[in-house]
């Protein structure tokens, strides 16, 4: 399985650059510059991280195409891969809505969204050059989402439930050989502080929670249990008293917390769901510590799956 | 003395860009200008970011964003990026685009120049760490800011040409980049000082970058892409600017049209000698820096060696920046 780390880019630039190379030495397949509306710019970091490090690939995004217009995502694209080589994969979503609105960008008209999603999709790999080894992924939770993914090279999911990443299976009509499943859920591997006392991992789960659609609340029957919350969080935003308010079962399918040996069954698990690809997101590489912690559980992890005795 | 700088466009393919980057501190390049041709070749920030990283000394700017095709969220924090990355060395283009391309990408903007000065209020808001709530024509922030503890120092430099807009850029700009005939580079000028004086400003607060394609006729440069350069420089050059100089209105159409329908190619071939003349700096490298030397007297305080590069481009601009530094040197 590969496997991924996200590094968010609130730090200054030196350390964003040195958790990626830690990564990078460390067997981490692909760092992902993750973008968000707030903070450094992805694109120019990717281009920085590319120099500092050799054998891993890098991930761009999410990027919007309702900030950045699908011609200028090429144009980022291309320049990455002119500059540094086949390196570079892509992860597109409409991304957070409240975020976006907040620096002037509106989803528009609702109903057409899914269709403007896929058109830049079309648009963006028909323009990106065909030459390279770019994969382009689709950020995506709801059915019709997970639908556009389909013209892409895989789908990156934010849960972690194997019952929610089976339905997104089922809903693909099985896996196949050529796209692949990633999962890309708020993530803390190989510390020892209980998941249920980590507020770090705990607000990142609950951001996911309770920003899913209606229809994926209805589909797990998780509506009953979040609404009270969403409705409070809208009216007074997110603290921690509100991300108390969310019992740590639901939590716990939004995230994927604990050691480094229960690491290794989640990931087991997932293997025999036809899962591809795993994309430790924050808060795991929000630190050098966490990017550290999960080298180390690559490593048990490369340990455990090499071994001659293992049935 | 003048700084003296180069400037490229994205459109350049990426070895003359690496070129240029790998070799500005051995060649005595004090700054390197990134146009953006809009959505054309390689990616502004991410060209940017590399000449910083490539050069320890080199100031490197863009010249210009423009407001009317970015975010300002998103000008801001790839302007933080950069500025982090450079050490400091990260100058800030901005302007609203050039009139073609406003064209061409069907934007309209009813007050630029309110704009533009509230663009610059808000980045310089957001540079101090501050959380910035506005809307305009452009701009809709809410609470929005880089999450920065440290404010930072990224100077704001202005692409503009029209009266109006050079007068903003006496008053709140930091430099002003220029770029047309000479009579209007003197006239530009004036009117940046005058406006500076007029709010109590020293004209030495405001860097006068002047910035003309360059067409060194001693390495086999290509007179057909010269062409090309100015007839989009004319094209995009604003009525009152024209109204400075000396040239046939009609003829002036006639490029205009060319230029809208096919592209700088379909106006190039209204270009002649004379117009070339004096819309770029032609001739032999002493010919050459001699009219570097002339706009540094007209007030510049940089001379930028503009695009097109064409024949042994590499070979001319190396010439050219030995003999600015021997002239240094006496």
């Amino acid at each position: 399985m590969e496997w991924g780390i996200a590094i968010n880019l609130r730090e200054p630039v030196s350390e964003i650059i040195e958790k990626a190379v830690v990564a990078d030495h460390g067997g981490i397949d692909t760092v992902w510059i993750t973008d968000y509306p707030a903070t450094r710019l992805s694109p120019i970091i990717a281009s920085e991280v590319a120099k500092k490090t050799k054998n891993c690939r890098i991930g761009v995004g999410l990027l919007s195409p309702l900030i950045y217009s699908p011609l200028h995502i090429v144009q980022i694209m291309n320049t990455l891969v002119d500059m540094h080589g086949d390196r570079f994969d892509l992860l597109l979503g409409p991304g957070d809505r409240t975020k976006l609105r907040d620096i002037g960008v509106d989803y528009g008209n609702i109903s057409t969204l899914v269709e403007r999603m896929r058109e830049s999709v079309i648009t963006i790999r028909e323009r990106l050059q065909d030459d390279n080894e770019l994969r382009v992924f689709m950020g995506a939770q709801g059915p019709k989402m997970i639908e556009v993914s389909t013209s892409c090279d895989g789908v990156l999911l934010n849960y972690s439930d194997s019952q929610m990443i089976q339905w997104v299976i089922s809903l693909l009509g099985g896996k196949t050989k050529d796209f692949k499943i990633g999962v890309f859920p708020p993530s803390l591997i190989g510390f020892s502080k209980p998941c249920n006392e980590h507020m770090g991992i705990k607000t990142s789960a609950a951001v996911v929670a309770l920003g899913l659609s209606p229809s994926i609340l209805r589909e797990f029957r998780l509506r009953d249990n979040l609404h009270p919350v969403i409705k409070r969080m809208k009216e007074f935003g997110l603290s921690n008293d509100i991300v108390e308010m969310i019992d740590q079962n639901i939590l716990d399918r939004f995230s994927l917390c604990g050691s480094i040996e229960s690491n290794i069954k989640y990931l087991g698990n997932y293997q025999q769901i036809g899962v591809d690809i795993i994309v430790y997101g924050p808060p795991q590489g929000a630190s050098l510590e966490g990017v550290e912690r999960l080298v180390a559980a690559k490593r048990e992890h490369n340990k455990i799956t090499r071994s001659p005795y293992r049935d | 003395m003048y700084r003296a700088s180069v400037g490229i466009t994205t459109s350049m393919n990426v070895s003359a860009t690496n070129w240029i980057g790998e070799n500005a501190e051995s060649l005595g390049i004090d700054g390197i200008w990134v146009g953006e041709d809009i959505g054309i070749g390689q990616e502004t920030s991410i060209l940017t970011a590399d000449l910083l990283s490539k050069t320890r000394d080199v100031r490197v700017g863009t010249g210009i964003v423009p407001i009317t095709i970015h975010n300002i969220a998103t000008i801001a924090r790839a302007a933080l990026t950069l500025q982090e990355i450079g050490n400091g060395r990260y100058i800030q283009g901005l302007g609203v685009g050039g009139i073609q391309d406003l064209i061409k990408q069907g934007k309209q903007l009813t007050r630029p120049v309110t704009e533009l000065r509230k663009s610059t209020h808000v980045l310089r808001q957001l540079f101090k760490t501050e959380a910035v709530t506005i809307q305009t024509e452009l701009m809709k922030l809410r609470e929005f800011s880089l999450r920065i503890n440290e404010p930072v120092n990224i100077p704001i430099f202005y692409g503009v040409r029209g009266p109006q807009m050079l007068k903003l850029a006496g008053k709140v700009a930091d430099g002003v980049i220029l770029s047309g005939p000479i009579d209007y580079i003197r006239y530009a000028i004036e009117v940046v000082d005058e406006a500076a004086s007029n709010v109590g400003r020293s004209t030495d607060e405001v860097e006068k970058v002047v910035w003309l394609p360059t067409i060194p006729t001693f390495k086999g440069g290509s007179e057909k892409l010269a062409k090309r350069v100015v007839a989009l420089v004319v094209a995009d050059t604003p009525e009152q600017v024209l109204d400075l100089l000396d040239i046939d209105s009609e003829w002036i159409d006639k490029i205009r049209n060319g230029v809208s329908k096919s592209g700088p190619k379909g106006g190039a071939e209204f270009i002649d000698q004379h117009l070339i003349d004096i819309f770029a700096i032609s001739g032999t490298c002493d010919q050459i820096v001699d009219k570097f030397e002339m706009i540094h007297d007209l007030g510049a305080t940089e001379v930028v060696l503009g695009p097109p590069f064409s024949g042994d481009w590499r070979e001319a601009m190396t010439e050219i920046f030995r003999e600015i530094h021997l002239r240094r040197d006496k």
